[in-house]
């Protein structure tokens, strides 16, 4: 190993300055990244799935542009982190094709059901609010492509929640039918948002190296924390009541006080065993393997093309 | 109604019908760039048709608003021409089916842009760029599929047949357009026919296709005679604003 | 949207190498220049099977919220790289030939992204590389440097500005703005 690269890498990360291309980095630094970008490309994939289930039956001329709108920032996200992904010396379809396997994970929240059209709102608000919490932290990773691919997804991000707190309101302030929607879509989606956070700091083995590697630069439960802080005041507006009986303010320590996660469900759905789990990877290869004659046909005219002088 | 509700009416129920069979095929593309393709189409065809459904609901004349006119009326108010109602298939069909309107389109929005009536114009200005935009990417497609591989090209092939009987039904003219022309706000569509004939002509000969014998033509969309296809893209789109009626979202 | 998601069992670690026989499309790297902007700023990639695709793609990725004025695109494999923080970053060796034009972008700190320096003519990419080092380099830690044919990279026709670049204003959904969010909810 040349001790100018290491040297000079330790000081990139201690300065706070960005690992970029090219550089010379620990192998397991290169790992970690590889798998922690790709995860996240392949969320805003799969994250196309759940809410593309209602562009067709949004209720409105207006939700339906904006439900279109905001699937295609998230199919433009993925994009941005696959490219980012690759500079660390993958390809796309490599990650792509270990998504199909059941080989590369994906974020959990994914594989629970859209089941109402409060359910776009809610997920706005609470996924893509929990998200927000952890990619505003991610701009400032250590690695550049990375850093860079953050930034301007947060800028995209930013109607996301906004839109889905509006259905959310919307419907809050609407019938007593449209009330219940609103609830019973909180009730739903409260506690997946929470595990959207992952395992408490000390069930998460790999979050000191991340941390230490400033790929990750807060943890797991202050995430959290900050999220239910942020989220509550939010339900209260609203009128709705979140599901947890044991949520409550703690003066002494300025932050809300909250239930425990059921980590047997956590587990499972990411085992595979949530209730969408199998249809998502279904829909992605079936797409894939749809489409292969559209790759190749594109690809053989390209080469006819080449070919011609 | 006036002449000029109908015929904003019509115009958008093109671009609506178009935009949720679109809308249907988002995260089911052959690869992600195509599906910030769609989604972008979709927007484009589902801003048109809401412009034009407000301008129409502003007149006044239908007692609607434009999501009352886009979410309560039944398939046989729809005035929506056949070709843009027919399922997705496969990636060859909504290629095709996507390139005969989008030459279609260019045309027409390029004439209406010149309409006398000025918020005709604004809104086909606007839509004339976006046309422009969508020929060349589903003229981009009909060429490499066509001149890809042979897979590919009996596909568009196979397209090409299944959806050729929708094409003169874009270019019938009927007493709506006649009135509509005469009072210089409007094109009537045989007049288009020349410059899209040009078009698709270039565009089948340089991606090795043909379209073969011709079946009968298929019409009557404009007078709310569609084919089965409609109803359940109208049960699906209509679902919520039926189910919880006069409520807000 | 990203979260911490365990590793599990079954899970690939996956290879270094590029993939061979890849039947993805290749990636094509992308510049944009915005309105009242001066020059073209690296905007990331896209994949697509030929330059027109690309083109269109990068429009539909990278300009859905900015005003483009001017889009480039070209191959990833048609850029040569350098950086000063390599352990051995002499430019690469070649040769002979006839002077072509080259495109230079330059990274010049750690963090940026890279930008459009200017063009010259060399007859290998190390001689383009070596010149772009004198003419538009002055620091030497954190700086990279690209160098591209420029009869590779594809710009869109300025005659077709119109419809490339005007109908993303159209769509005032996608900003925060056009939604009525209290401020007694805090920010969101």
């Amino acid at each position: 190993m040349n001790r100018m690269t290491q040297h000079l890498f330790d000081a990139t990360i201690a300065a706070d300055e960005k690992v970029e291309p090219r550089d010379w980095m620990p192998d397991d630094y290169r790992r970690t990244l590889i798998r922690q970008i790709a995860q996240h490309a392949h969320s805003e994939v799969i994250g196309m799935q759940p809410e593309g289930n209602w562009i067709t039956r949004a209720p409105s001329l207006k939700r339906k542009a904006i439900l279109i709108a905001k699937v295609q920032d998230e199919a433009g996200h993925g994009l941005y982190l696959y490219s980012a992904a690759e500079t660390l010396g993958v390809s796309r379809h490599e990650l792509v094709d270990l998504l199909h396997a059941g080989k590369q994970k994906y974020s959990s929240i994914f594989n629970y059901p859209t089941l109402s059209w409060a359910d776009i709102g809610t997920i706005g608000w609470l996924v893509d609010g929990a998200a927000i919490t952890n990619q505003v932290m991610l701009t400032r990773t250590s690695y550049g492509p990375y850093a860079r691919a953050m930034h301007r997804i947060c800028r995209e991000e930013s109607f996301h929640q906004r839109q889905g707190y509006e259905i959310i309101l919307t419907l809050a302030r609407g019938s007593a039918e449209q009330r219940a929607l609103a609830q019973d879509s909180l009730d739903r989606w409260w506690w997946p948002s929470l595990m959207m956070f992952g395992p408490h700091d000390e069930d998460s083995p790999h979050t000191r190296q991340s941390m230490e590697w400033k790929i990750k630069r807060i943890s797991n439960d202050d995430l959290r924390r900050q999220f239910v802080d942020a989220t509550v005041p939010q339900a209260e507006y609203a009128g709705l009541t979140i599901p947890d009986p044991d949520l409550r303010w703690n003066e002494e320590r300025g932050h809300y006080d909250f239930g425990e996660i059921d980590w047997d469900e956590f587990w499972n759905v990411l085992r595979g065993n949530g209730p969408c789990n199998r249809d998502r990877i279904e829909h992605k290869r079936r797409a894939w393997d749809e489409g292969a004659w559209v790759r190749e046909a594109a690809a053989a005219y390209a080469a006819k093309q080449d070919a011609t002088p | 109604m006036s002449a000029l509700t109908d015929y904003l009416i019509r115009h958008a129920d093109d671009n609506l019908v178009l935009s949720q069979r679109l809308a249907e095929y988002v995260s089911h593309a052959p690869e992600l760039e195509e599906d910030l393709a769609i989604a972008n189409i979709a927007l484009d065809h589902l801003g048109v048709a809401t412009h034009l459904l407000e301008y129409a609901a502003a007149i006044g004349d239908t007692g609607k608003t434009a999501d009352e006119l886009a979410f309560l009326r039944s398939e046989r108010e729809f005035t929506n021409l056949l070709l843009v109602e027919q399922p997705n298939g496969d990636f060859a069909h909504i290629m095709v089916r996507q390139f005969l309107f989008d030459a279609y389109q260019r045309e027409l929005w390029d004439a209406l842009a010149h309409s006398t009536d000025h918020t005709v114009a604004g809104i086909a200005a606007k839509a004339s760029k976006e046309a422009a935009y969508h020929v060349r990417h589903s003229h981009g497609w009909l060429v490499r599929l066509g001149d890809g591989t042979t897979e590919s090209h009996l596909r568009m092939e196979q397209a090409i047949a299944d959806l050729w009987r929708f094409v003169d039904e874009m270019f019938d003219t009927d007493s709506l357009d006649e009135k509509m022309t005469t009072a210089g706000m409007g094109v009537a569509p045989a007049a288009l026919r020349g410059a899209w004939e040009a078009l698709v002509d270039a565009t089948l000969e340089e991606a090795t296709l043909h379209h073969g014998p011709v079946d009968p033509q298929r019409r009557g969309g404009r007078s709310g005679f569609h084919t089965e296809h409609l109803g359940h893209l109208l049960t699906e789109m209509q679902w919520m604003q039926r189910s919880y009626p006069g409520l807000e979202w | 949207m990203s979260y911490d998601v365990p590793h599990m069992e079954g899970e690939a670690e996956v290879g270094f190498a590029a993939a061979d026989g890849d039947d993805g499309w290749p990636r094509w790297e992308v510049f944009v220049r915005q309105g009242g902007g001066l020059t073209h700023v690296y905007s990331e990639s896209v994949h697509a099977p030929d330059a027109e695709t690309a083109l269109l793609n990068a429009r539909d990725t990278y300009l859905r919220r900015i005003e483009g004025v001017s889009l480039w695109v070209t191959p990833a494999a048609a850029v040569t790289a350098w950086e000063s923080d390599q352990p051995d970053p002499a430019a690469p060796g070649e040769t002979g030939g006839e002077s072509i034009l080259w495109e230079v972008f330059v990274r010049h700190r750690r963090g940026l992204a890279h930008v459009h320096a200017g063009s010259l003519p060399a007859a290998t990419s190390g001689d383009a590389i070596t010149r772009a080092r004198q003419v538009y380099v002055t620091r030497d830690e954190g700086v990279s440097v690209w160098v591209i044919p420029s009869s590779r990279i594809y710009a869109a026709d300025p005659a077709d500005a119109e419809a490339m670049f005007a109908p993303f204003r159209d769509k005032e959904y996608r900003y925060p703005t056009y939604y009525d969010i209290p401020d007694e909810v805090g920010y969101m």
